[in-house]
């Protein structure tokens, strides 16, 4: 038994279709409020001992009143003293998206040198566009093929310090890219993940694209509406890679 | 210590939020954006803190700063305009900022406070003080919500914004006095006392009723306190109690012709609700109606297992005062209705439909009404803050504009939700109280903001309004409430509970109280956000994010913990009771103790005349266009029609990864056209899809209000036939629709009366012919602008609206259908009994001079083999696309579903298009389909033997252009048409 926690509450708001799609892959889940985690004084070592992944959903934690996903991000470094790195040198991989992403950006994970803030357009917006894996090591996504996500976000867009270098970072690698410019992205930066490519953030919901029937042109080929959607690729992979341990 | 923090932006990046303002004022004003060089916002935090200055300067390091985006030093500008919310106001910011504290603290910070802001920074030499003047009321600062202060550089300079002094005023301090109950002396006051005494106190009571409450004290031999006036002003209100449509009804017709169908409307109406409303389900009786028409929304049997719920609602005043504010408190209230449904529903979708005056009215407009464009950003980001904050997909929707809402727009919002039909042995859709079960209020704090809402909602708009009308919405802590009462109801925790809404405490205690039968609760025990409160405030405040939640003795200490694990407050106000009084403390003084059958039927009944006046015989003569590819162009940039992608994709329509069919069908290379109606996932387990659609057609009220409705209707119906809800006259087909009136006042105009009751007999025919029920509404009777326009009085009145909304279902969403053309070859066709005219269509629009034409007039019976071929399994095998025929006519649907997939069209050269009718009619039961060549003579087949009216239009072809007889055109210059200014 392969056990996944996917955090809910404080805002979140994509935690049922992440349980969904991680339990189609293999996953035992349990979604677990941030606040009984805190309250449960669930440490760093409960972490490792009980899960192989952690799925932070989607959504608009505390608002995004301070930033997107920042006050959440508090809350999991100062209310649960997580060390999410230390997680995956363990054998555990992390998956952010969204929300998820920013919470990440805001912990550090990748570095106290990159930022996420308001798309140029200064307008949320919720489309689909193709994506595409850099050569960077990911566990969560094997092929380089563009694949088409849905994006939903206001703050997608990534800025670097004028210092780094973004594909030659110490801190972290860029794992996915947009094929075309949606929101002002550095780089077309879509997603980041850290050195090993076992915890991985992006702004696009592979969640929101399990079945073949939530893709826009679906219904130009009613033939395939059985089949499932390109975003399970990401939730087997977390499956595969942690379950050959 | 007191502390002000600057968020700022560094200088080397834009400033998306700058940036947009200057947008919107260059649309404004463009000489005086011109003078502007660059506008930046910096967000300002006050903080009153209770620990010392360096504890603090780590946590605000952790909470605010930001390395890559920040910078320390104040950017230099010439003009600076700094904001906040009046205090007391729901100010989300500040919370948040407080909550950011205590986490990095680790504990509770009683003494502190945060208080959120923002300046706004002008770069430009040539600004002019009263430009920033301009700028700052239209757009900045609404001064029913918000202060603020204008500064110079120089001023600024001298600003000491750091010092306490200038910080600590930003906070609430307590008020000495002691807040009680007045004594209103009722008992003496003559007819016009009692009328001002209405007037005054904003209760909109009319004569007969502040007699009615007269009389109850006299018989109590006591005065009232203002705390029970003020509880049967809200419960009484037009708002609360629907009196109109409970009135006696006398109809008269005059000049009255051969008029089709409307025989059918009765002499004397005892109660347009219960006749022609809950009268007409009654009539159509299905075995999946749980709840119609007596919890906060209907509630609809989709499977073995759950039920969904649905309700739409309306938030037109609190819309024309505060967009933004009014919108967001609309859906964020709407929701709340569906968590309050039966024993709690969980929202998982939200619809919108916006009914504004026409963009281009920029000045000149009567005073106190925001210009249109304003209005519409800020309704649009109102209901994008709340359903995207709050993880609810927007899903379905209609924008209208129209002259007559200028004075008050129309803003309705929508929301489904979905719940177990049994959660252990208790029936969902049911609401049970017992005696001695708690009065809990859940969720946000009690504040002077939304006093006298209902109240006011039932009076007309005029240029002097009270600020305490306005709300605020806060969808995060909303969203944390409901995340712990779908907890508490799977855990059995509550007895039931019902939302706070128009109102406040006064309407959902009492009307829970009928339940039990009574009520007694202390207000002093009430959180709130500010401290004295007034005992009558408390009781009507419409504050937001509340819900009054019955929880038994026994469940208290779990339901209580599990509360504070949630970050949820609760307030423990009383218990229900069976004393049959609806009794109020303040402490320990009793300051309402009403009876609750007078409460809830001693209101007298209205008596009102309808008077119906036929318009003359229409000559009608045909009307043709010699190039109707050029009028379709013209048509396809009217308003109404034109884009909307720029709005949709604002909100978030795929949240909780429901959705099969959206707003917009879109192809890969980013090219959109409209849906007809979306299908949603009811589960992740099953393909039941739940179909969600609209009609509405108000300018057809000039026309007849009988035909506007079963226009309405049957769009409402044609949509979600379009993408594939089931439809049949059999009882187990499941589509059932929601009414939403909006209306110009009819107490006193016999032919406003006489078009609601047309309206309503309408909506009764419409809904018996297709054998489906009306499971929810909600009306708003009040909608009249009363002020000032260049110095003259003016009163502008909305046209008579019915909304109506269709939710069916689809046994297998893996069938359903987009609007789109597929393939070049497929062979495309126009189905149904032409029913169609040009009064007050989209043509007629551009050809105002022309009053002789008809307006097209339903045939149900004939329109009854399509529907319910439309709505079989069979018809799947068959349509690759389907797409209504409504707003701009047979061109303007056909070059839709010619756009996403770019394709051309070449139709039959024996068309008509010339005839006006034909190209551009508008009116009942007509879709536009799509089928493979190698199906096409099957399907004429199968058409010819159900009696379903067909006619052949053309082929698609993959070169994109249109072709009929010698004119032609590319369907690319059509796009451009549609999309360029999109909304």
């Amino acid at each position: 038994m392969i056990k996944a926690l996917v955090l809910s509450g404080d805002g979140i708001n994509c935690e049922q279709e992440m349980t969904h799609a991680a339990r189609l892959a293999g996953f035992v889940v349990d979604t677990v409020n941030i606040n009984d985690l805190i309250q449960r004084k669930f440490s760093q070592e409960n972490l490792k001992k009980e899960y192989r992944a952690l799925f932070l959903p989607g959504g608009f934690s505390f608002g995004d009143h301070l930033g997107s996903g920042r006050v959440l991000a508090l809350k999991l470094t100062k209310g649960l003293n997580w060390d999410l790195e230390d997680f995956s040198i363990n054998g555990g991989v992390v998956l952010g998206v969204c929300n998820g992403f920013q919470a990440l950006i805001a912990m550090g994970v990748f570095g106290n040198k990159v930022s996420i803030t308001h798309n140029i357009q200064n307008k949320f917006i919720n489309r689909w566009v193709g994506v595409k894996k850099t050569s960077a090591s990911n566990i969560f996504l094997d092929k380089s093929d563009e694949i088409y996500l849905p994006i939903r976000h206001g703050e997608g867009r990534l800025l670097f310090d004028s210092s780094v270098d973004v594909f030659n970072s110490p801190d972290f690698k860029v794992s996915l890219q947009y094929s075309e410019d949606v929101n002002g992205s550095t780089q077309l930066i879509a997603g980041l993940s850290n050195l090993s490519g076992r915890i991985f953030g992006l702004m696009p919901h592979p969640e929101a694209a399990i079945r073949q029937t939530q893709n826009p042109q679906w219904t130009m080929h009613p033939e395939k509406a059985q089949e499932e959607g390109i975003g399970m690729t990401f939730f087997k992979n977390a499956y595969a890679e942690v379950s050959c341990l | 210590m007191y502390n002000r923090t600057e968020v700022i932006l560094k200088k080397s990046l834009q400033d998306p939020r700058g940036m947009a303002l200057l947008e919107i004022i260059k649309e404004w004003d463009l000489s005086l954006s011109q003078k502007i060089q660059d506008l930046r916002v910096v967000n300002i935090f006050w903080t009153k803190y209770e620990g010392d200055s360096s504890d603090f300067n780590q946590a605000e390091k952790d909470i605010w700063w930001d390395d890559v985006l920040q910078q320390k030093n104040w950017p230099e500008s010439h003009w600076i305009v700094e904001r906040e919310l009046h205090s007391g106001m729901t100010d989300n910011l500040g919370r948040t900022g407080l909550e950011a504290l205590e986490i990095c603290h680790r504990r509770e910070l009683p003494d502190s406070q945060v208080v959120s802001g923002q300046a706004y920074l002008f770069v430009g030499s040539e600004i002019l003080k009263e430009d920033i003047e301009k700028i700052t009321v239209s757009f900045i600062s609404n001064s029913l919500i918000h202060c603020h202060r204008i500064y110079s550089q120089d001023e600024f300079a001298k600003y000491a914004r750091f010092e306490s002094s200038e910080i600590f005023p930003k906070f609430i301090t307590q008020l000495g006095e002691v807040p009680k109950a007045e004594c209103i002396p009722i008992l003496g006051m003559c007819e016009s006392e009692l009328l001002e005494l209405s007037k005054k106190n904003l209760l909109s009571l009319n004569l007969l009723e502040m007699k009615a409450i007269q009389s109850y004290f006299i018989t109590a031999k006591r005065n009232p306190t203002d705390v029970e006036v003020e509880i049967l002003a809200q419960t009484w209100s037009e708002h609360c109690k629907h009196k109109i449509f409970a009135a006696v009804v006398e109809y008269s017709e005059e000049n009255f012709q051969e008029s089709f169908q409307s025989k059918n409307i009765s002499k004397k109406i005892f109660g347009l609700f219960k006749t022609t409303i809950a009268g007409t389900t009654k009539e159509i009786p299905k075995p999946w109606l749980l709840s119609v028409f007596k919890d906060n929304a209907g509630i609809v049997a989709f499977s073995e297992d759950e039920a969904v719920c649905i309700k739409v609602e309306t938030h037109n005043s609190p819309s024309a005062l505060d967009p933004f504010g009014g919108a967001i408190t609309g859906i964020v209230g709407v929701n709340r209705d569906i968590l309050g449904c039966g024993f709690g529903a969980k929202p998982f979708f939200n619809t919108n439909v916006f009914c504004v005056g026409p963009l281009e009215m920029k000045k000149g407009l009567p005073v106190g009404i925001i210009p249109p464009v304003q209005l519409l950003e800020g309704i649009r980001s109102g209901v994008e803050a709340g359903g995207n904050q709050s993880g609810i997909p927007t899903v379905n929707g209609a924008l209208y504009f129209d002259a007559s809402f200028i004075g008050k727009p129309l803003v309705f919002c929508g929301s489904g939700g979905i719940m177990p039909r049994k959660i252990a042995d208790k029936i969902c859709a049911e609401k049970k109280i017992e005696n001695g079960d708690l009065i809990c209020m859940v969720g946000g704090r009690i504040g002077r903001d939304g006093i006298h809402g209902a109240t006011f909602s039932s009076l007309e708009m005029t240029e002097s309004i009270p600020s305490s009308v306005v709300q605020l919405g806060d969808p995060i802590t909303q969203r944390r409430m409901t995340d712990f009462l779908i907890e508490a109801r799977d855990l059995g925790l509550y007895r039931t509970l019902t939302d706070n809404g128009a109102g406040g405490l006064s309407s959902s205690v009492g009307e829970m109280a009928e339940i039990s039968g009574g009520a007694r609760m202390d207000v002093s025990l009430a959180k709130t956000k500010m401290p004295g409160l007034k005992p009558f405030e408390l009781v009507i405040s419409e504050s937001q994010e509340r819900m009054t939640v019955a929880v038994p003795p026994k469940d208290k200490k779990a339901f209580l913990e599990l509360a504070q694990r949630r970050g949820v407050e609760v307030s423990l106000l009383g218990e229900f009771t069976n004393t049959g009084r609806f009794e109020v403390f303040y402490a320990e003084n009793k300051v309402a103790d009403l009876s609750l059958q007078f409460l809830h039927e001693g209101a007298p009944t209205l008596q009102l005349k309808a008077h119906w006046i036929e318009k003359k015989p229409q000559i009608i003569s045909e009307q043709y266009n010699e190039n109707p590819f050029q009028i379709l162009k013209a048509i396809l940039k009217r308003p109404n029609i034109r884009s909307k992608e720029n709005l949709i994709r604002q909100y978030d329509h795929e949240v909780q990864g429901r959705s099969v069919i959206k707003s917009l069908q879109t192809s890969k290379e980013q090219r959109s056209s409209p849906n007809d109606a979306a299908v949603l996932a009811l589960s992740y387990n099953n393909f039941i899809g739940v179909v969600v659609g609209c009609g509405l057609n108000p300018r057809l009220s000039i026309v007849d209000p009988y035909i506007m409705a079963q226009a309405a209707v049957d769009e409402a119906i044609r949509n979600v036939l379009c993408v594939g809800a089931e439809f049949s006259l059999r009882d187990e087909t499941v589509l059932s629709l929601i009414d939403n009136f909006c209306w110009p006042d009819p107490v006193e105009d016999a032919e406003k009366m006489a078009a609601l009751v047309r309206t309503c007999f309408g909506l009764r025919e419409a809904c018996l012919a297709l054998k489906v029920p009306l499971i929810s509404g909600k009306d708003s009777m009040k909608n009249d602008y009363n002020g000032t326009q260049n110095g003259k009085a003016v009163r502008i009145s909305v046209l008579p609206t019915l909304l109506v909304t269709a939710m069916g279902r689809m046994p297998d969403y893996k069938l359903a259908r987009s609007a789109d053309f597929k393939i070049a070859g497929d062979k495309v066709y126009k189905l149904g009994p032409p029913q169609l005219g040009l009064a007050q269509s989209e043509w007629h629009g551009l050809h105002a001079e022309i009053k002789s034409v008809a307006a097209a007039i339903p045939d149900w019976p004939r329109a009854l083999p399509l529907y319910e071929w439309l709505g079989s399994k069979e018809s799947s095998e068959y349509l690759r696309s389907a797409h209504d025929l409504s707003e701009g006519g047979l061109l303007t649907a056909l070059a839709e579903s010619c756009f996403t997939n770019n394709l051309g069209l070449k139709f039959k050269s024996d068309m008509d298009l010339n005839l006006a009718k034909t190209s551009f009619g508008e009116g009942f039961h007509q879709f536009i389909v799509s089928v493979s060549a190698e199906k096409a003579a099957t399907a004429e087949a199968l058409w010819k033997k159900n009696d379903i009216d067909f006619v052949d239009i053309g082929t698609l072809t993959s070169t994109p252009d249109w072709k009929w007889q010698s004119q032609s055109i590319e369907v690319e210059e059509l796009y451009q048409a549609w999309s360029q200014e999109s909304l």
